[in-house]
């Protein structure tokens, strides 16, 4: 075996034609990372093509003067803003939200807030307690181990006995301070008699898994400057690493390769010169989240599978879910430094979470408080009731909003809809010219009446804790980055994708564990359960391991 | 194959005169070019942005006009996306100088590590108590029990 343990750049790679090594895994984002640690862990050679590159903390810019300006471009969160060569374009003309993602070592959980809610049971029943879109192969039960050992791994800072979960292991920090404006919510969920709790967090109250305690910049949806998030390239990369994983940065994997059996023999990957490469592997293990994923699996077509990897069912791409995010921000005469961190958010509610069709429409949403953040926030949400206004008013509008403000996310339910769905485009390539991912999502008529009704909800209770004045966004900027269903999970293969281990049920060394397999999409960040999803899968392929068929 | 415009030091110069122009100095507020007066914020912009910057300052030098004044109103008519991305940076780049921080009372990011007991003391006088009373609100998935 020649390949070479550690991280490197893609044109550093070299292997024999004899090298295998024992799983590929394609993206080094939360689930690859979670896959990429147990296997290493076990004694399994894993090589992981990731098409970014690593960041350091250090090159964040929430602490600098710069952080609002940074967001127009290096530090967007849509790819076809920040336009970096590691990005794909997405083609989003026929999208009603543009997916948001990141290309890096990390992946999405550089950008994400950290916020580790889990599913609740019911969202894996929908069709048994509702008749709406169908039950999920597994249970809510069937996770919380792996839920509960990823609260360590990641680093999860929670309160426990929240009453909106079945009773869970406590997590392994206490949840950080809701402070002034969080409390300020709180005493209007009381008067309203409506949940909230302290929310559950991935952002470090002490030193943990590598993190720094987090000193409340605020800014963590754009990398966290003191390095307290726990994206996975600070809690994961480094102990794969150690156990002898091999991480290969800025290598674009354009093609998943096959046997004559049908088996995946490992993948051909581009470098930035555009000098292609091969790697041979017994598993491949597809990490790269809804959007991603089923782009691979489209341009892996080949003779044996020509409608793309693992398509016999015709689901790749197909379910794409995005979780419709719209927000409320409440305006408040009191200073309530309301800049201060985690963003993360500080305090939740799931009153309004389970279907009620009573209120003529099905699923539901969690709600989740954020700082309002800085000047130019502050100004983007004055300009959003009314008049972009410039001079002495620009700046009263700001002074109005800083620091008065808080920001009410609502993450609802989304159904599944076989149209909404990720294709290859015919024009846009990335800058390897591979196909760029076109996006078809049209938001339906169940998640406006859902929306409108959480909106209308979330303004009572924002009014009820003695905000002067409430903006509407009915969709909140940049949000969300939940790239979910295009790769369903199920136990029939004639309406799935993967079993209820994300194991392909036409390749059978083929494993999908992003939120592509996701049945249903939860009204949560799903970060905490697709990381639980790839930890029970990464632990069925230990245990199966002596049965796991492989390439002659 | 075309190559992509550079932010020359002219062209930067030009979406300054746009800053001034969005932003004079008017009731009190300070004007664009007084708190980025060495350009910094500007410059830290055409960074982050990359080369979208200077395709519009090249888009505005290419317009119709006598003036920039002009020029940059037929920009708003003909680009109206890109005019606003660039009124936008603008406002932002404003936004993030020190003299206006100072104009509307913000301090910037610093670190504000939380004291001892400071989350308990959010939570203070029994702030969950009616939430925990109320109990269980989550549905089990078997049909027909929990809420």
């Amino acid at each position: 075996m020649t390949i070479r343990r550690g991280t490197y750049e893609a044109s550093e790679w070299r292997s024999a034609a004899s090298d295998r090594a024992d799983v590929l895994i394609v993206g080094a984002g939360a689930s690859g990372a979670t896959v990429a640690k147990h296997l290493s862990r076990h004694g399994l050679h894993v090589v992981c093509l990731e098409q970014g590159t690593w960041v350091a903390p250090g090159e964040y810019t929430g602490n600098r003067p710069e952080y609002e300006l940074s967001i127009f471009g290096r530090w967007s969160k849509n790819p076809n803003t920040r336009n970096l060569p590691e990005d794909y374009p997405c083609e989003t003309s026929q999208a009603d939200i543009a997916p948001v993602m990141y290309n890096a070592v990390g992946g999405g959980t550089i950008h994400y807030g950290g916020m580790w809610p889990r599913f609740a049971p019911s969202d894996f029943r929908l069709r048994s307690l509702h008749g709406i879109a169908d039950d999920w192969p597994i249970t809510w039960d069937e996770l919380q181990p792996y839920y509960d050992q990823n609260d360590k791994d990641f680093g999860c800072a929670g309160m426990p006995g929240d009453p909106a979960f079945p009773p869970m292991a406590t997590p392994p920090m206490p949840a950080h301070p809701i402070n002034d404006y969080g409390r300020k919510f709180a005493e209007g969920m009381n008067k309203m008699g409506w949940h909230w709790w302290p929310a559950p967090n991935v952002i470090a109250a002490k030193p943990i898994n590598g993190l720094i305690p987090c000193v409340r910049y605020g800014v963590c949806e754009s990398g966290c400057p003191n390095g307290s998030k726990a994206s996975v390239d600070i809690t994961h990369w480094p102990k794969a690493l150690r156990d002898g994983a091999t991480l290969v940065t800025r290598a674009r994997v354009r093609e998943i390769l096959v046997d004559s059996r049908g088996l995946a023999t490992g993948a051909i990957f581009l470098d930035p010169a555009g000098h292609e490469h091969r790697v041979s592997a017994d598993v491949v293990v597809v990490a790269a989240n809804g959007v991603g994923t089923a782009r691979l699996l489209l341009m892996s077509a080949s003779t044996r599978f020509p409608a793309g990897l693992a398509n016999s069912s015709g689901l790749v791409g197909r379910r794409l879910m995005l979780n419709p995010t719209p927000m409320v921000v409440g305006i408040y005469a009191d200073e309530l430094s309301s800049w201060l961190g985690p963003a993360g958010q500080n305090v939740h509610s799931f009153e309004f979470y389970e279907t009620d069709q009573s209120r003529g429409h099905v699923l539901g949403g969690s709600w989740v408080t954020m700082p309002s953040g800085g000047p130019y926030a502050s100004a983007e949400i004055a300009a959003q009731s009314g008049e972009r206004a410039f001079g002495s008013r620009l700046l009263d509008q700001v002074r109005e909003v800083l620091g008065h403000s808080m920001l009410l996310c609502i993450v609802t339910g989304d159904l599944p809809h076989s149209t909404n769905r990720v294709e290859l485009d015919a024009r846009l390539t990335d800058s390897s010219g591979l196909p760029a991912p076109r996006i078809i999502y049209r938001q339906d008529s169940n998640s406006d009446a859902l929306i409108a009704f959480h909106m209308a909800r979330a303004r009572e209770a924002l009014f009820a804790s003695g905000a002067e004045k409430v903006v509407d966004f009915t969709a909140m900027p940049d949000q969300p980055g939940h790239l979910l269903g295009t790769a369903r999970m199920g136990d029939d293969p004639a309406t799935s994708v993967v079993d209820r281990f994300g194991r392909s049920h036409d390749v059978p060394n083929l494993f999908i564990v992003d939120g592509s397999v996701f049945v249903t999409s939860g009204a949560v960040s799903p970060t905490s359960t697709i990381a639980a999803l790839a930890l029970r899968a990464a632990d069925h392929m230990v245990q199966r391991a002596v049965d796991q068929l492989v390439p002659g | 194959m075309p190559t992509e415009p550079a932010l020359t030091p002219e062209r930067a110069e030009l979406l300054r005169a746009c800053g001034s122009l969005m932003m004079p100095a008017e009731d009190g507020a300070p004007g664009f070019t007084e708190v980025d007066a060495d350009g910094q914020m500007l410059a830290a912009a055409a960074v982050y942005a990359g080369p979208r910057l200077a395709h519009i300052a090249a888009a505005i030098e290419s317009m119709p006009g006598s003036g920039l004044s002009e020029r940059l109103d037929a920009f708003r008519r003909e680009q109206p996306a890109l005019y606003n991305y660039l009124q936008e940076i603008l406002i932002c780049c404003y936004l993030s100088t020190s003299k206006v921080w100072e104009l509307v009372g913000y301090t910037g990011r610093r670190p504000r590590p939380p004291a001892p007991g400071e989350a308990e003391e959010w939570l203070a006088s029994g702030l969950l108590d009616p939430v925990r009373k109320r109990g269980p609100i989550y549905r089990s998935p078997a049909p027909g029990s929990g809420r």
